[in-house]
């Protein structure tokens, strides 16, 4: 019991950082990946 | 009842019959993703830039001072570290990171700026130091037969606490800002806060083998040319060339991802013109691998040797920073975010791999302090990294080159790193016998 509540106190704080970034990284498979043109072209 | 100051001796952590190795990460990753908050700093920027009136170079130069002292903190107190044990460092570490917390929260109430530097770079910066390598030899020692894996989930950790201390202080700023006020000082009040539970948590709940104790049913191997059973003792040890080769090796391989990590959002924005957002979104993605390949290559290390996944590490990573130039002429972002998050795997796995290749050439007796040494090399990295880049990058703009196309001469520089980190993992070979401890 000890054994899992002690891993569960750090799973759940690292499991809500990682479902954070993966809101953020989102956008990048879900909208249309060219907003703008690159830097290079006119 | 024992004192205080007992309790918190190496003596009362030694670990009793049939206590469970498996406590030991957990304790050591609530340490670790509380003090990788350092890495998420760049939220409180703006909101401290508006707070203090100072602008914003000046507001970054607390995280600077703190990555220093970080390095600095970790070598001068390795030594001390072994002898008191973790559960003392992990307290002190608590005091001081949370402690820097509390100053920058009242740097803020005062608007002072020097207080700032002071207590979030200079106190806080000592707490990371401690932090850090508070419990990398107690898992090694817990874990011989796997201490790539023990060490990796620690350094973890460490990869977490940017994921966790960016959108924790996010949502404390939004719920604290009002009318004058930003939230900064109350948000780094709340973290102090939250953090000494975490790390109180872990102090408490760690706790060092007995002399002499190994896992049941494990026999350790034989010396081979590649692990040492002899002990090297940091003073020794750091005059060594091993442990320079070793040096050079963090400090390339630190550098090489740092030119990646660091201008993330912005190198996907001008290579291919795409929206803030995703930019943002990439950088999320990258903290992901960086946190994952923390653990993953760390283990996989146990398996193939560290001085092997060091080369893997070099190898690949040069190969992939030189397909880097073609995804941006082609246009290939699948083809650029693919190699970009396995160059920051491998960057998370090179910090998660030393302490293990550090046991291997030295031993366990002083490998926390001699961790601590090395770490002047990731201090050193931060610095000449970036700098490295943006120079390169800002005077390919100036000569005339499109942004886009700007940062491929960085990633050639990036290859050039890897391969000098790639001869000094060659060269590495194990320390003389003439440095061994004599045994009494």
């Amino acid at each position: 019991m000890k054994l899992f509540l002690s891993w569960l106190l750090v799973a759940l704080p690292l499991g809500w950082g990682v479902m954070q970034s993966i809101k953020k990284a989102t956008p990048l498979f879900t909208q249309s990946p060219v907003q703008t043109a690159p830097a290079s072209l006119p | 009842m024992s004192s205080p100051s007992f309790a918190l001796a190496r003596e009362s952590t030694v670990g009793q019959t049939g206590f469970n190795r498996w406590l030991v990460p957990p304790a050591a990753i609530a340490v670790h993703m509380c003090i990788g908050q350092v890495y998420g700093f760049s939220v409180f920027n703006k909101p401290l830039t508006l707070a203090l009136g100072a602008d914003i170079t000046k507001v970054q130069f607390a995280y600077q001072i703190a990555l220093m002292m970080l390095g600095l903190s970790a070598a001068v107190f390795g030594k001390w570290v072994e002898r008191s044990g973790p559960r003392k460092t992990m307290v002190a570490s608590l005091l001081l990171f949370c402690g820097g917390l509390v100053l920058s929260s009242l740097a803020v109430r005062f608007q002072s700026l020097y207080l700032l530097l002071f207590g979030y770079g200079i106190v806080g910066g000592i707490g990371l130091g401690l932090g850090y390598i508070a419990p990398v030899s107690t898992l090694v020692k817990w874990f011989p037969d796997r201490p790539g894996m023990a060490t990796g989930m620690a350094i973890m950790g460490f990869g977490g606490g940017a994921l966790i201390g960016s959108p924790l202080a996010q949502e404390l700023m939004k719920h604290f800002a009002g009318e004058g006020t930003t939230g900064a000082g109350e948000t780094l009040l709340v973290m102090a806060g939250i953090y000494s539970v975490f790390m109180l948590f872990g102090a408490f709940l760690v706790r060092v083998p007995a002399e002499g104790w190994r896992p049941e049913g494990w026999v350790p191997k034989a010396a081979t040319r590649s692990i040492t059973r002899a002990s090297v003792p940091v003073d020794t040890a750091w005059k060594t060339p091993q442990f320079w080769l070793l040096w050079v090796v963090l400090c390339m391989n630190v550098s090489a991802g740092i030119g990646v990590l660091g201008r993330a959002a912005d190198m996907c924005q001008d290579m291919f013109g795409v929206s803030a957002a995703i930019g943002a979104g990439f950088t999320g993605l990258l903290s992901i691998f960086n946190m994952g390949g923390r653990f993953a290559w760390s283990s996989v290390s146990d398996l193939t040797g560290r001085k092997a996944v060091y080369s893997i590490y070099f190898i690949l990573g040069a190969a992939l920073y030189a397909v880097l130039p073609y995804a941006q002429q082609t246009q290939n972002k699948t083809l650029f975010v693919g190699c970009t998050a396995l160059i920051i795997s491998m960057y998370g796995g090179g910090f998660a791999t030393i302490p293990a290749y550090l046991r291997d050439l030295f031993g366990t007796y002083q490998v926390g302090a001699i961790h601590g040494r090395l770490i002047t090399a990731w201090s050193v990295a931060a610095v000449i990294g970036p700098g490295l880049i943006n120079s390169l990058f800002t005077s390919r703009v100036a000569g005339g080159i499109p942004k886009a196309e700007a940062y491929n001469g960085t990633f050639y520089l990036m290859c050039a790193l890897l391969v000098v980190g790639l001869v000094a993992n060659l060269l590495v070979r194990p320390v003389s016998e003439r440095h061994h401890l004599k045994q009494p």
